[in-house]
């Protein structure tokens, strides 16, 4: 014990060793933690975020995303809002045409980043947003959205190299899947004639995009890479992937039962490419069982929006296990109407 | 052990009927169902013969399925270090018979929070000390949390460049009322 | 002149009460709170809260989202502690489920709640001495301590104070080596930071005479009351959930409950210093225990998440008390049907009146301080 005010000297001399403290605390941060913000950065750590991008690889035309819709829908406060690209025929273009980001509703949660199955949004740690204006100048388009790889690497070197390493592997094992198919394999070849309208003049070798595709050749040579990633083999079996005027999927063959489909055929399931277009698509399965059918009407991205990948949800809903018809996310109400349609004819709903 | 507190409680509390309702498959937590007019007797059994002196939660479930608003007790002995012993008490989901007697004589921690489940889910508990909105300001006269509220017209609204995908939020949740909804078309055709 | 003025004898005039509206925006009340006060004099001879100012009705958004999108919005609930209300939460759905969490997951949890702990109690004294009219002082160098903790908070979650840092079956990202050595040398440094505080504050007398006998809270009140977290262990109600459910790995882990004598402001302030010794020794175990391995629970699904019909409760040592979430999942598994938040800030304030009554107005202020609210949380 001591006489009445020990406590507040003893107080004083704290906050005096304090004052002097700061004096000699320089470089440690130790007592003094503030930071002169506008001249003077605070360094920011490499899992520190700020608003999402898109990351692109190469030119901005190669993006990653492809409009699946997955981070729009699980977004907790809804300020991701896409588009998806289509050509003038309507046929899905596996790239947004519109993505917007609200940075005034974004609460930089990352959960779009976590549940992105393509690696294509990331967070930035760019902090100094602000703006004038409350409304527009405060939504992101897709031009401001789109970064590099370059500059995801060099924000979040660790982060971004497991990325590149993991699609690096995802790419080499759906090439050496893709090797080892015959068809595939194969040596450039014209495709087979088709009975379509228009002579069929696709690329040789596993890609078939369609030759008026409205592409650019950057574009194509990146499609073309997707495509062989993908493992889509379509070349072989004497389809075109050109489209077919006005045929849509009527099927006068009558429908076996629904029979969860096996293992993909050596040849892959030639529906199975994001870049042919509905009524095509239908038409590669004209007699092939349900099951077929209904994967046919997917979007084919394999983006797990539903939960399961195109095969997984058309077997799920043939084998009944899955009810809810419009999981697909990236097909839109296209494809939740031809599955509803598909299952109609089936006698199933 | 639930099923030993329901016939104790059957014993001291003539004429309650109790029902067990089981929680998930891993919660482990059962709850006794209580009828309205036994409800204040088997509280304050539960509270002077079997220790539990600690009335943690206290909310409100609505069931339009059922036509019914479920109140909700998680009750804990801090003297025993037990718990939690779950008591639900049902009402009628039409706002005049929508009462239940209140616990806050015997806790006084469900003072706020019958207050609260009063103001959010409309359940009168007869016997509260100060029964007035706690959240919502005092002239508001819905009640938020039933299943059929229908919030009004947010006059605060403004267009945004996301309105397609609030729309779209608004199809499946049905957050924006109709009326709101319009006023959205009307921007989109401008 | 003055001398001409005879003195009124007491009992002669009719004294009238007055009534005070302190808040909604004032600087004592942290946040948009309200207190009606009837007053004698200066005496309060009664006292309401009123709330509700920053009402969002954080329950019935997330009854619209899934349940991974509620994870976020906890983040905003008592602002200060965000790691604990991720915890809450995802301990309560876990309990639905029936999750199993791995072991190093349990052990990241508990360090970084432990510091969010620290993080809190820490402030709130510097809050509460800011009430008492202590400018400043003690509420930055809490601060600068807590600018450490937020900066290790940064680089593991990204994110300072909205951290949202907890999954359903583990954590986000992993803590590395570098993290793990950083916040052994915070904790390395706090005691030093802490007794420095004592000194600065324990025995000084203004903050004695101000804060000893005020705002007494009776045992058996604050268990009636269903008051939580260091204000009934102040009263001397002993009841830690840290020690009472063991969730997490808390049960491997040795440290004491502090439990106050008196029940007044001092023992409020006090009790969170000896938390704070407490919570160090918790973080020295954790961090030299901590094991390697996963995570998170790989079986668990980011999307697409579901919850057998059923409800169940959940319930978490914050910082401020007993945070509990409420859950009721139905058929469709994929949104909670009913979900509901106990904020112990909330309970906490059912006995302000009681505490303030028979006391000045400028006693009120600090006993609001020494309840330690967070608006985000009361109003919710």
């Amino acid at each position: 014990m001591g006489f009445l005010g020990k406590g507040l000297f003893q107080g004083m001399a704290v906050t005096a060793r304090n004052f002097v403290g700061t004096y000699f605390d320089r470089g440690t941060r130790e007592k003094l933690v503030t930071y002169q913000y506008p001249e003077e950065k605070p360094p920011l750590p490499e899992n520190s975020r700020s608003f999402p991008f898109l990351v692109y690889d190469g030119t901005p035309d190669a993006m990653r995303c492809v409009a699946c819709k997955i981070c729009e829908t699980e977004c907790p406060p809804q300020c991701i809002y896409i588009v998806m690209d289509r050509d003038e025929k309507g046929k899905p273009q596996q790239r947004p045409k519109v993505f917007d980001i609200d940075i005034s509703v974004c609460m930089q949660c990352q959960i779009c980043v976590e549940v992105c199955p393509f690696e294509a949004i990331k967070m930035d740690n760019d902090y100094e947003k602000s703006q004038y204006g409350r409304f527009d100048d405060l939504i992101e388009h897709l031009p401001d959205l789109l970064k590099s790889n370059e500059y995801y690497n060099e924000i979040k070197p660790t982060e971004a190299k497991a990325v590149d390493a993991k699609l690096k592997a995802e790419a080499e094992k759906k090439a050496k899947k893709g090797t080892s198919k015959p068809a595939a394999a194969a040596p450039a070849k014209p495709a087979a004639p088709a009975p379509a309208p228009k002579p069929a003049t696709a690329p040789a070798g596993k890609i078939t995009i369609p030759e008026d595709a409205p592409f650019t050749a950057e574009q194509r040579a990146w499609l073309a890479g997707f495509l062989s990633a993908g493992g889509v083999a379509t070349s072989g079996t004497g389809v075109s992937p050109v489209a077919v005027a006005e045929t849509t999927g009527e099927t006068p063959v009558p429908l076996p039962e629904a029979t969860p489909a096996a293992e993909a055929p050596a040849g892959g399931w030639p529906w199975h490419d994001p870049g042919l277009g509905m009524s095509q698509r239908m038409d590669l399965v004209k007699a092939a069982p349900l099951a077929d059918k209904l994967m046919a009407a997917m979007a084919q991205t394999d983006c797990h929006a539903c939960g399961y990948d195109c095969r997984g949800y058309a077997d799920a809903i043939a084998a009944g296990s899955e009810t809810d018809l419009s999981l697909c996310l990236p097909g839109e109400a296209e494809t939740a109407k031809k599955l509803e349609e598909l299952m109609k004819e089936a006698g199933k709903l | 052990m639930i099923e030993q507190l329901r016939e104790t409680i059957a014993q001291a509390v003539p004429g309650v009927t109790l029902e067990i309702i089981q929680s998930t498959p891993a919660a482990q937590q059962p709850a006794l169902l209580v009828d309205r007019d036994h409800a204040f007797a088997t509280a304050k059994f539960l509270k002077e013969n079997q220790q539990l002196d600690f009335c943690s939660c206290v909310t409100g479930v609505d069931y339009p399925k059922l036509g019914q608003i479920e109140v909700v007790y998680h009750l804990y002995s801090v003297a025993k270090k037990t718990g939690p012993v779950v008591l639900k008490v049902r009402a009628p989901r039409e706002l005049e018979q929508c009462r239940v007697p209140s616990l806050t004589p015997l806790w006084r921690g469900c003072e706020f929070q019958e207050r609260e489940a009063y103001d959010l889910f409309g359940v009168k508990f007869d016997g509260h000390p100060d029964l007035r909105r706690i959240l919502m300001w005092d002239e508001f006269t819905d009640h938020p949390m039933r299943k059929d509220y229908v919030p009004p017209k947010d006059y605060e609204w403004e267009p945004t460049p996301h309105d397609d995908t609030l729309t779209r939020a608004v199809e499946v949740a049905g957050i924006i009322p109709p009326s709101a909804r319009e006023e959205l078309e009307k921007a989109k055709k401008k | 002149m003055i001398q001409q003025i005879s003195p009124i004898p007491t009992g002669m005039i009719e004294t009238q009460t007055i009534e005070v509206s302190i808040g909604p925006q004032h600087p004592s009340t942290h946040g948009v709170f309200r207190m009606d006060a009837v007053l004698d004099g200066e005496t309060v001879v009664g006292l309401k809260p009123v709330m509700g100012y920053l009402h969002r009705n954080h329950e019935q958004l997330a009854e619209r989202m899934t349940w991974l999108a509620s994870i976020p919005y906890t983040d905003r609930l008592d602002y200060f502690n965000s790691m604990t209300n991720n915890w809450a939460l995802c301990l309560s759905v876990e309990k639905l489920a029936g999750i199993k969490v791995p072991e190093r997951a349990e052990y990241i949890r508990v360090i970084v709640s432990e510091l969010t702990r620290i993080l809190n109690h820490s402030c709130v004294i510097g809050f509460m001495l800011q009430d008492l009219g202590a400018w400043g002082t003690p509420l930055l160098y809490a601060f600068r301590e807590r600018e450490k903790i937020l900066d290790l908070f940064e680089s593991l979650s990204g994110a300072r104070m909205m951290c949202n840092y907890m999954r359903f079956g583990g954590v986000r990202v992993d803590m590395t080596d570098a993290m793990v050595a950083q916040a052994k040398d915070i904790v390395a440094k706090f005691p030093r930071f802490l007794d420095e505080f004592e000194q600065l504050l324990s025995n000084n007398e203004v903050l004695l005479a101000r804060c000893q006998k005020v705002g007494i809270l009776p045992k058996e009140l604050a268990i009636n009351a269903s008051i939580s977290g260091p204000m009934a262990r102040a009263s001397g109600v002993d009841y830690d959930i840290r020690k009472v459910d063991k969730y997490g790995v808390y049960g491997r882990f040795d440290f004491r409950v502090p439990l106050g004598e008196v029940g007044d402001v001092y023992d409020r302030y006090y009790i969170r210093v000896l938390e704070m010794r407490e919570s160090i020794k918790i973080l020295n175990q954790a961090l030299r225990d901590l094991p390697a391995g996963a995570f998170v629970a790989p079986e668990v699904k980011l999307r697409n998440f579901k919850i057998p019909p059923g409800d169940g409760y959940g319930r978490v040592e914050a910082p401020k008390g007993e945070l509990g979430f409420y859950l009721v999942s139905d058929e469709g598994g994929k949104m909670p049907y009913r979900y509901h938040c106990r904020p112990p800030s909330f309970i906490n304030l059912t006995t302000l009146e009681d505490m303030c009554l028979g006391h000045k107005v400028a006693d009120v202020v600090i006993i609001l301080g020494s309840v330690d609210i967070v608006l985000g949380e009361v109003d919710r």
